[in-house]
């Protein structure tokens, strides 16, 4: 069956990718431990801030680990399962997704998965680290349902930003900065941003739904806002997919062949 | 004479950054954007104070993080720059070459430099004016505060040359820089003025050059004092002096090394 | 069935103009200039199972476009293919089953891993079953010997041995047809030679269709009983290999770089013409026909105080301006 075998692939990718990482162990080390200082520092920052602080519209310390738990380990496990999806836009202005063309996989899929970014491995550490210090047994099938959750929508706006190479040729730095962009919206209390924003963050830019409702949902759960951050998921996850087919169609038709060549 | 090859130097290096229009624009989106979720989060906290913490305003607080932010990104990748040469090889060619490698460096940069904190502080100030208002500053005072700018962005350069130097050994530019780049975010005052922090760990952080860079020379732009003026200008010099001797002091060190090891 | 059926192939580009300068960038903010470029113009042929094809003309004739809309890369603006009587562009997946591409100058082993890495992964793109994987895998590194490397760094393979690997990565899962693009860019004679004769036993042994391109004419030669020229995105010549050395190739040219100045060579052998006058250097073509390379060398010599002499192939250019001269 097709999903058995994607799943064989994705294995298979999994192996050469470690095996990638540890020929160059030294490097890797380094950057995972630089992910996990990174992700120190800022609950450093977060612990000033609150020492004098305390609480802000509701969030306090608590919040903010449980924001970084939920944040880093869905972050780190993007990386590390769909490493190519911060360099789907090289990957298209450069041509290389002819070699994807010429094998028989579905080609969004066999692009994400052909790359781990393995020192995604220091933020899953210092995601569950922390989710460990702040949650509660009863509360860990929820934080991984919601990781998976904020996972994938992390990897559809990757997929949406990235896309725009289809349609504009070259899209590296805009895509860079789209994902800073919504990496950095996602690491603030989420109720420090008032209506109008947290609308824009709820459609077009969902950090809302990637650390700010699911935050909540962890201290106060209620189904209609697990549901709905479930549905916005996969309706986001297929809005980017259609327009990742819809550009590749466009390459396809050779409109990008001039700076292909 | 000696002098005008790095005022050449500084003037091609000028010109050439004229042409990344796209980075420049992404920088200032991201300014925007951090203006932004900050004056946030700043409301938020104000509302339930009484409108001044620790003898900052909101608007001279937002006015202090879009200096320090100025400071810190105008540089650029120092130390990815100084690594990359020195994994490339570059380094071996620049090192024949009739200047001495770290001044030429500085003033290839420098330029750049100026450039970019022009563009990121003024994009911010319009943007920083439209969300909070703007704060005030005695005209009189700004060639001082300037000079304390320019002292700052010298001794931030001279930091990641030293971290630079150290890639002759460490070869991994990134992580020393990334390491850099954190401790002057968080004890460097970046955001967070140092009154903010817990007193023990602000008494620590008020000397080392960290803040320097950042948090001494923007609370003198909304809180100018001549006596705190005179103070940081004069630490950060000596800080900038210390530093150029730590350079000088690896640098033999490791070129040393380098022409043992046939480079 | 035939292997490829290709009928009144075409494809269009539009590409985008921009002026140059300010202005033009402005300008082209506004509005965008298009140039249209007819890179394959109405071309037909069709190739049987089991053929060897070669495939040549200059940059930008259309040869790398073709191929691509044969593997599914990129759609025809009109036109008909076929390729194992599968749709390339409608049946994209079932079509990447049963060909193999091997790209010269875009490799497909993961260049820090041993190649048995990519094999394996490779196995798992294609489903194969791991017992006929195996079997099928042993075959091949006989075949191409490449035992002795097969769990070094891909890095530190010549470029023959790299080769040989990315051949076993396209064969694993038994395509009908191969595309070979430029197989033997950047290698030495010999790896060259044995490039040619590895291609020409799969092609002899098992049956499998064989589309070549290269910038080495030799390469085709050997390889190739069918020759298919495209220039300016059409058909110039689609023969046999031989008729075409027999006809074209048949000259060589030569450069003579003498220490003294010289107004001509003055060899006064009739099918030897001059192409080139200077003062130290001289440029001529020799019909090989009519005379071995050896002896004109000979007569320069023993004529000329020489400095430094080249044998080169005449560019394909040239032979092909030639053919459509005809």
């Amino acid at each position: 069956m097709a999903t058995r075998q994607n799943l064989e692939l994705f294995k298979e990718y999994i192996k050469v990718n470690i095996s990638m990482a540890l020929e160059y162990r030294f490097s890797f080390v380094v950057q995972t431990i630089t992910m996990v200082l990174n992700d120190l520092v800022w609950i450093l920052f977060w612990w000033i801030f609150f020492s004098r602080f305390e609480i802000i519209n509701g969030w306090t310390m608590q919040h903010m680990i449980m924001l970084y738990a939920l944040l880093t380990f869905s972050y780190g496990t993007g990386s590390v399962f769909f490493g190519n999806k911060s360099h789907l836009s090289s990957i298209i202005s450069e041509g290389r997704l002819d070699f994807y063309l010429s094998l028989p996989k579905n080609i969004l899929f066999h692009t994400l998965i052909s790359r781990s970014n393995w020192f995604g491995l220091g933020d899953i550490i210092f995601g569950l680290t922390m989710a460990g210090i702040v949650l509660s047994i009863k509360q860990w099938p929820l934080f991984l349902l919601l990781s998976i959750i904020s996972a994938t929508i992390l990897i559809a706006f990757a997929i949406l930003a990235h896309s725009l190479a289809f349609f504009f040729g070259e899209a590296s730095e805009t895509a860079r900065s789209l994902n800073m962009g919504i990496t950095t919206l996602a690491s603030y209390p989420y109720n420090i941003f008032g209506g109008a924003v947290k609308v824009i963050m709820l459609t077009i830019l969902p950090a809302g739904f990637i650390t700010g409702i699911p935050v909540e949902l962890l201290y106060d759960f209620n189904l209609i806002g697990l549901l709905s951050t479930l549905g916005f998921a996969i309706l986001f996850l297929t809005i980017s997919v259609l327009v990742f087919y819809k550009g590749l169609r466009k390459y396809e038709s050779g409109s990008m062949i001039t700076t292909r060549i | 004479m000696g002098f005008t090859k790095y005022w050449e130097s500084a003037k091609i290096s000028f010109n050439n950054n004229l042409m990344y229009k796209a980075d420049f624009l992404a920088n200032s989106l991201f300014i925007g954007l951090i203006i932004f979720i900050f004056t946030n989060l700043w409301k938020v906290v104000y509302s339930t104070e009484s409108g001044i913490i620790e003898g900052f305003t909101i608007n001279m607080m937002i006015w202090y993080f879009l200096l320090t932010e100025s400071i810190v990104t105008s540089p650029g990748k120092v130390i990815e720059t100084f690594g990359e040469e020195v994994q490339s090889g570059e380094i071996a060619h620049q090192l024949n070459k009739p200047y001495n490698y770290v001044l030429f460096k500085y003033s290839s940069n420098i330029s750049e430099t100026i450039l970019r904190f022009f563009f990121t502080f003024s994009i911010g100030a319009i943007i920083a004016l439209t969300f909070v208002g703007g704060i005030i500053v005695d005209w009189k005072t700004l060639p001082f505060i300037a000079i304390v700018i320019f002292l700052a962005l010298t001794l931030h350069f001279c930091i990641m040359a030293l971290l630079g130097v150290f890639v002759f050994w460490m070869e991994d530019a990134k992580a020393l820089s990334f390491l850099y780049n954190k401790l002057v975010f968080v004890i460097g005052g970046m955001i967070l003025p140092l009154e903010i922090f817990p007193p023990w760990l602000a008494k620590i952080s008020a000397v080392l050059p960290f803040s320097y860079v950042a948090y001494h020379p923007a609370k003198l732009f909304v809180m100018f004092s001549w006596d705190s003026f005179f103070k940081v200008a004069l630490t950060e010099i000596a800080w900038i002096v210390v530093t150029i001797g730590l350079i000088a002091i690896f640098y033999n060190f490791f070129i040393k090394k380098l022409s043992i090891n046939g480079g | 069935m035939k292997a490829i059926i290709i009928k009144n192939l075409t494809k269009e580009f539009k590409a985008k103009q921009k002026e140059a300068g300010v202005k033009g960038s402005i300008k082209s903010l506004f509005k965008t200039n298009y140039k249209h470029i007819s890179a394959v113009n109405n071309i037909s042929f069709e190739v049987e199972k089991g053929e060897t094809v070669g495939f040549i003309g200059p940059n930008g004739a259309g040869k790398s476009t073709t191929i691509k809309m044969m593997t599914g890369i990129l759609f025809p603006s009109t036109g008909e293919i076929k390729v194992l009587d599968y749709n390339p562009q409608k049946q994209r997946k079932k079509l990447a089953y049963n060909i193999g591409t091997v790209f010269g100058q875009k490799p497909q082993l993961w260049y820090h891993l041993p190649a048995i890495d990519t094999f394996n992964l490779f196995a798992k793109i294609y489903d194969l079953n791991q017992r006929e994987y195996r079997k099928r895998l042993n075959r091949l590194i006989k075949v191409f010997e490449v035992e002795e490397f097969l769990k070094q760094p891909v890095r530190k393979l010549s470029l023959g041995q790299r080769m040989r690997c990315e051949m076993i990565a396209s064969l694993l899962h038994n395509p009908k047809v191969l595309f070979l693009d430029e197989p033997t860019i950047g290698m030495d004679i010999i790896a060259k030679k044995r490039i040619r004769e590895l291609i020409k036993i799969l092609n002899e042994k098992e049956g499998v269709t064989v589309i070549l391109t290269s910038h080495d004419l030799e390469d085709v030669e050997q390889v190739c009983k069918r020759l298919i020229i495209i220039n300016k995105g059409t058909i110039v010549y689609d023969g046999s290999t031989k008729e075409i050395r027999n006809r074209h190739l048949k000259y060589k040219v030569v450069q003579v770089i003498l220490n003294n100045k010289v107004s001509s060579l003055g060899l006064g052998l009739k099918g030897v013409k001059t192409v080139f006058k200077g003062k130290f250097r001289h440029v001529i073509e020799v019909d090989t026909s009519k005379y071995s390379i050896q002896q004109v060398v000979k007569k320069i010599v023993s004529k000329h105080d020489v400095e430094d002499i080249n044998i080169l192939d005449p560019p394909i250019e040239e032979v092909i301006s030639r053919i459509y001269k005809e």
